[in-house]
């Protein structure tokens, strides 16, 4: 397809975005960041690991944009005796009809929050994961297909480190993006003491139906990529794996493992998306600097020397934007 | 009893008469029978050899069996041959004469006996055991003179080296020395040209210097007229990066276009011409990323900017600026 009609394609398809971002806006305060991620996984069919300090709404943040979109929608507490059972269904004993019926747990929405992942064990936590990854659930001898658009958005308090239970690298790599939530601004906080004090709490409508999600997805994979982008991306991706061989030879001793293949293709995916967002049909550079770090900071594996060193995933991340040559 | 005497007496000599015939035919056969044994010499020095010769000789139709011979004779004398034997037969005489020569050595000095060889003579069940007489082996030791200059041991005499005992080095230094060139060829054949110094590497070529010839040097390739639009501002925009890089230590050639206008923002000497290197940069985006084809003028006027940017914001040699400054002064 042509640019010029892609550019225009995707100016008619991607206005619904203004419309949920200003829907988001009317409760969530001073996280515009968080809001573009956000969308960018639910555009980008990524799913979203936010990690923050508790009290930064990111558990609003979730619920707001689910609300904002039709569609059904589910949280799960995640919490120590969590069981698999409790989060993707069983089959129970009907007396009425003397047989084994299932019972769909939770996870049969289109929109999950996994509220603080890290506090379920491992073995729910694998439960999740393979559902995000397969998109479909075995109960029983019976396998269902998870409704779509599916997108799971757990949060992660980074504080409490006590009765958690840390995912695991490869369980990790399956989020799309991990975004880091920062305090907001002094006005903003301003504004949420305000709207808090005067107990007016806005919410959201819905604005927006699952299929123009659907129909919004192929556009967002229609955005063109040059090969110079595709050159671009590997580059980053491969700085984090060889760092000696892309001039990056002080990070070395800084990371014990890179990005995998999964994250060259979220870079590309959540690049386009982003793309969309600004309404270009079209990836340039600035897009892949946009979601890099949150794409690539799940996926850096830090080494003991980088850690007692208090460098961060952020930290290599900036290195390598600041040394591979931009296209 | 005379009479029993006299019987006596006439059984004992008859008695007599047999033993005597006896006696008669045996050493008729001995004499048919002979063992001989000569050593030569028998005075020897110390380690030198000597042989000891065996000469046998029997009837046509008996067999004499040669003694078992071990390492050595005795202590002091060693066999060094054993020798094999060699038959003569007369049949005029009907005798066989059986010879054979031992080598033996000695390592000490003095007189060795020789003890007698025994050698039994087989005839049907009859055994006969003939001995030879002993021998004495005198071994002298060396004389040294000690006027004379005593002489070492010689050395193991080295034999010269043949082709053949030489072949599998030969053949061994061959492989190695093959195997260094083929590694050799194979390192120069993956060994990545050596990238040429860049001009923008060259300390001593000043920015505006390096990026005006680059940029006659991209009008010359004429890379957009022959279709190659991509490469021309690809090119356009790494000529206009390394020079903000060179010129102003900006990080361009890591930088987005938006980045760039970001850090070019506070430069004055770029500002009469930002608007210009922001409309080459944005161009270039959309042709690199978004398959834009620009027109020709818009090639031509993004040249053009380039050579404007550089030749406005190029760095005035010293002696101009310290006039300008002093004017400025005055």
């Amino acid at each position: 397809m042509d640019i010029r009609e892609l550019n225009e394609k995707i100016q008619l398809e991607s206005a619904f975005v203004d419309i949920l971002t200003m829907e988001m806006k009317k409760v969530i305060v001073g996280q515009k960041d968080m809001v573009e991620k956000l969308l960018i996984g639910l555009l980008a069919n990524g799913h979203v690991l936010l990690e923050g300090v508790p009290g930064l709404a990111k558990t609003l943040a979730i619920k707001s944009l689910a609300k904002s979109i039709k569609a059904d929608y589910s949280r799960i507490q995640f919490t120590p005796d969590l069981l698999p059972a409790d989060l993707i269904g069983t089959m129970i004993y009907s007396q009425k009809s003397e047989e084994f019926v299932v019972k769909k747990g939770p996870v049969f929405a289109n929109f999950i929050l996994a509220d603080e992942i890290n506090r379920a064990p491992a073995k729910v936590q694998s439960a999740l994961l393979e559902a995000m990854q397969e998109r479909q659930v075995t109960i029983g001898d019976q396998t269902f297909a998870l409704p779509e658009p599916f997108l799971v958005l757990a949060t992660e308090n980074p504080l409490e480190q006590e009765g958690t239970y840390p995912l695991p690298e490869a369980q990790v790599d399956r989020f799309m993006l991990k975004v880091i939530i920062e305090y907001p601004g002094k006005e903003d906080e301003k504004l949420i003491i305000r709207q808090n004090v005067a107990g007016q709490f806005p919410t959201t409508t819905p604005v927006l139906k699952p299929a123009e999600i659907l129909k919004a997805r192929e556009v967002v994979r229609e955005v063109y990529m040059d090969e110079k982008i595709e050159n671009y991306i590997t580059d980053i991706v491969f700085s984090t794996r060889f760092p000696k061989e892309h001039k990056l030879a002080k990070l070395e001793p800084l990371i014990s493992y890179g990005g995998s293949p999964r994250a060259s293709i979220n870079l590309a995916l959540a690049a386009k998306a982003y793309a969309f967002i600004r309404r270009r049909g079209y990836v340039i550079p600035e897009d892949i600097r946009a979601v890099c770090p949150d794409v690539l900071r799940h996926r850096i594996g830090l080494t003991y020397e980088a850690e007692a060193e208090n460098i961060t995933a952020e930290d290599i991340i900036t290195d390598i934007l600041n040394t591979v040559e931009v296209p | 009893m005379i009479f029993i005497r006299n019987q006596q007496n006439e059984i004992g000599k008859a008695f007599l008469f047999l033993l005597g015939i006896f006696f008669l035919f045996s050493s008729l056969s001995l004499s048919s029978q002979e063992v001989k044994v000569s050593l030569e010499p028998e005075k020897i020095l110390i380690g030198e050899r000597a042989n000891l010769r065996f000469e046998l000789s029997v009837p046509g139709d008996q067999t004499l069996n040669m003694p078992v011979f071990n390492e050595t004779i005795n202590e002091k004398i060693e066999i060094l041959n054993y020798g094999s034997n060699d038959t003569i037969r007369y049949s005029d005489t009907n005798t066989l004469i059986i010879t054979r020569t031992i080598t033996v050595t000695s390592w000490e000095e003095g007189f060795h006996a020789i003890p007698p060889f025994v050698f039994f003579n087989v005839n049907g069940a009859d055994t006969l055991a003939l001995e030879t007489d002993p021998l004495l082996l005198e071994v002298e030791p060396f004389s040294i003179e000690e006027q004379t200059d005593l002489k070492d041991v010689k050395t193991i005499f080295s034999a010269p080296i043949t082709l053949a005992e030489m072949k599998y080095y030969i053949l061994g230094v061959v492989l190695l020395i093959l195997i260094i060139w083929l590694i050799i060829r194979y390192l120069k054949s993956h060994k990545k040209n050596p990238v040429p110094e860049s001009i923008w590497e060259k300390p001593d070529i000043a920015a505006h210097v390096a990026a005006i010839s680059s940029l006659e040097e991209l009008r010359a390739q004429q890379l957009w007229q022959n279709g190659q639009v991509k490469k021309y501002y690809s090119r356009l925009t790494d000529i206009i990066r390394h020079y903000l890089e060179k010129r102003f230590q900006i990080n361009a050639l890591e930088m987005t276009t938006s980045e760039i206008m970001q850090a070019v923002k506070h430069i004055p000497e770029i500002r009469p011409v930002q608007n210009t290197l922001e409309s080459i940069l944005v161009l270039a985006d959309l042709v690199k990323f978004a398959k834009q084809v620009p027109t020709t003028t818009e090639n031509e006027m993004s040249l053009d900017g380039a050579f404007e940017l550089v030749n406005q914001t190029k760095e005035e040699p010293r002696i101009e600026k310290e006039y300008q400054q002093e004017k400025k002064n005055i």
